[in-house]
């Protein structure tokens, strides 16, 4: 029985070692798998930093009249007058429509109003009901 | 018998065997309690690192929001010299990627330390390069590399950063301590073959560098680079400045200077990297009239109908004779300043007296830094009455015998365009971190009342006619009203005025009846042509138009969003 004893507790420590030191290799790979992903991460935050490094310096108007200047383009501000806001054209248009279509609706209704009332009791179909 | 012999082998062994046992127990007991902590010690410093964290620096943007410098990732290049094998090929090598000279490699490779760099942010096709070389002993390390997209756009202004990211000059060095940001730290693990794995709970994030909002606008800065540039290259001049400012509040829309320099590339001659604007003073010509006249007004000694004899072009002072550069007979306070004559102009300043004048040209903001927030300023020159000799009062009234610099000319024109007050310039609008909160706001600054409204409305009539009908005429816009003023002054060589050196300058604002905007355009030994008429003017014109209209346009955009 002592021996049992024994060895049924040496059994319960070893396992728990052995659960205790399998948690930490996990720990351990999971970390291993998180580095790669940070150094992933980084990558992709490094590129997205050289995209808009190369956006910004394309747009650069300093950048844009060098690559121009081989052939002499002369650099004018338009008039105000000349500018048209398409952004808002394009809103501006859309609420147009719908606004045109909430009018033809209206007149729509505004006219199968009048027709079921035309219908119903204009001297024609008045005519047809005396007739039937 | 022979069971008492085996008694005693019995009770040897177990005996041996529970001394071992004890010994270790001793031994266990000893690393336990008395070298515990030497062992954590040097457990933790092969498995735990520190690693600073280095914060972002803070990026300048133009009033805008548009970017004018930037932050890139960029890798510095370091070698283990002792895990190097064939250093003589790997410096080839190198050489051939990195542009280095072959002997400073090796000599770098030879040393007898456990880390050198080789290289500092190299490009990304450079660090491609390297990594297929496949050697060992070689690393990077990522460092943060300070860019420019505009390249040589607002360059003066901006300044640029040495290798570890502190400011050098312009802005970048005036305000390097919001900019700069502070580095943090973190305690890391890493594994047996010291590969990081997982931090710790030390942790301190770094605090990313503040940035800066600029009143710079990058299409004005654009734009009178653009020009300046044009004019600088045709006059084959030896330097150009431009001034674009708001004279109602003082802020600076645009600087720039020629020659100029890329502030990505770090060769550069210390000569184009000078920020000439401030740091430069010259003798200014004849746009210091401006302060004679305005001092008469202000003190009513003239109106603009008195007539003054200017001697047909020759009048002594002192010892010298002054010259107009053309002859004049009588001329009234009006025709003085839009003929530029330097004779009328003297007499109206011997009518003042010279303390006046003195008085007004300190009261312009001569012969004091304005206190713009950029390093190197200077504050010109302006000696007192007290040390003027008999000619100084035929000198100092049209522009000579006293120094200024470009930025105290837009201060002075910007007076006339706001109504008489001076305005201390600035150029940083905000301070905001990184969520946009605002650390520090500047607000215009009034520093005092030079002139009256009327004398500035006077003033402001004057110069309209010098563009309308006298020396500025290169000037005058189709649909702006302008005012301004021209200069040319000799230089001085070998203690004596040069009939070949030259300044040309132009300085003015519009449009007349609502200032938007001050210019002043100086080009400093122009080949050929050298009039301030005809060599600035010019200049002042096609900005004064584009600006405008850019504003016109940029305001007519803002109130049709929010229509």
């Amino acid at each position: 029985m002592k021996i049992s004893r024994i060895i049924s507790v040496i059994l319960l420590v070893t396992c728990c070692s052995l659960f205790y030191v399998c948690q930490q290799t996990q720990i351990v790979k999971l970390s291993y798998k998180k580095q790669e992903k940070l150094r992933l991460s980084r990558q992709l935050l490094d590129q997205n930093m050289f995209l808009r490094y190369n956006l910004m310096s394309l747009a650069s108007s300093g950048n844009l009249t060098k690559h121009l200047s081989t052939f002499e383009a002369n650099y004018e501000i338009p008039h105000f007058s000349q500018i048209i806001d398409l952004r808002d054209a394009n809103a501006k248009r859309k609420l147009e429509l719908t606004s045109l279509s909430r009018q033809r609706a209206q007149e729509l209704s505004v006219k199968n109003r009048q027709s079921i009332f035309l219908s119903l009791f204009s001297p024609k179909s008045q005519a047809q009901a005396q007739t039937k | 018998m022979y069971i008492r012999k085996h008694h005693f082998r019995f009770y040897a062994v177990v005996f041996s065997f529970l001394a071992f046992l004890f010994l270790l127990v001793l031994r266990l007991f000893f690393i336990q309690c008395f070298r515990s902590d030497y062992l954590t010690e040097l457990a933790e410093k092969q498995h735990n690192f520190y690693t600073e964290l280095e914060p972002v620096r803070g990026t300048i943007f133009d009033r805008d929001l548009k970017s004018l410098s930037y932050n890139i990732a960029a890798d510095s290049l370091y070698a283990v010299p002792s895990e190097i094998e064939d250093k003589i090929y790997l410096a080839d090598e190198l050489e051939a990627i990195l542009g280095l000279e072959k002997d400073f490699l090796l000599n770098r490779l030879r040393r007898k330390k456990s880390f050198i760099w080789l290289a500092r942010k190299v490009s990304r096709q450079q660090v491609e390069d390297i990594n297929e070389l496949d050697v060992k002993g070689l690393g990077f390390i990522r460092e943060s590399k300070r860019c420019y997209p505009n390249n040589e756009l607002a360059s003066h202004v901006l300044g640029f950063v040495g290798l570890d990211n502190n400011g050098l000059e312009g802005l970048e060095l005036k305000y390097d301590k919001y900019l700069k940001g502070e580095p943090g730290w973190c305690e890391s693990i890493k594994d047996a073959k010291q590969r990081p794995l997982f931090m710790s709970d030390k942790f301190i994030p770094p605090r990313d560098g503040y940035d800066l909002v600029l009143t710079i606008d990058q299409e004005i800065q654009f734009i009178a680079e653009y020009e300046l540039d044009k004019a600088y290259r045709k006059s084959k001049a030896v330097g150009a400045i431009i001034v674009v400012m708001n004279p109602q509040t003082g802020a600076i829309l645009a600087m720039a200077n020629r020659p100029t320099f890329d502030p990505n590339d770090k060769a550069v001659e210390s000569e184009a990297r000078r920020n000439r604007a401030i740091t430069d003073y010259f003798e200014p010509g004849s746009v210091f009239k401006i302060v004679t006249a305005s001092a008469a007004l202000e003190e009513n000694a003239v109106s603009e109908e008195d007539k003054f004899f200017c001697e047909n072009g020759k009048y002594k002072v002192g010892n010298h004779i002054l010259r107009d550069h053309k002859p004049h007979g009588w001329l009234s306070f009006t025709e003085v300043i839009s003929e530029s004559s330097n004779i009328g102009v003297t007499k109206i300043a011997q009518l003042l007296g010279a303390e006046t004048v003195y008085k007004y040209a300190k009261l312009f903001g001569f012969n004091s830094f304005t206190g713009i927030e950029l390093p190197g300023e200077v504050k010109g020159v302006l000696r007192p009455p007290k040390t003027w000799s008999k000619t100084s009062i035929g000198a100092i009234p049209i522009g000579q015998e006293v120094c200024v610099t470009a930025i105290q000319l837009a201060n002075m024109i910007s007076i006339i365009a706001n109504g008489g007050v001076l305005y201390k310039p600035y150029i940083v609008g905000k301070i905001v971190d990184k969520t946009g909160e605002i650390i520090n706001e500047f607000a215009p600054k009034k520093l005092r009342r030079v002139i009256s409204q009327e004398t500035s409305r006077r003033m402001k009539n004057i110069l309209a006619q010098v563009v309308a009908e006298g020396t500025g005429r290169r000037a005058n816009l189709a649909n702006f009203r302008v005012a301004g003023k021209t200069g040319t002054a000799q230089k001085v060589e070998n203690g004596r005025y040069s009939n070949s050196k030259f300044i040309a300058t132009f300085l003015g604002f519009a449009p007349l009846d609502n200032p938007r905007i001050a210019v002043v355009v100086i080009v400093d030994e122009p080949k050929g042509t050298h009039y301030g008429g005809t060599v600035s003017a010019p200049v002042f014109k096609k900005v004064v138009n584009k600006v405008l209209k850019y504003l016109q346009v940029s305001r007519g955009i803002e109130m049709a969003r929010e229509r």
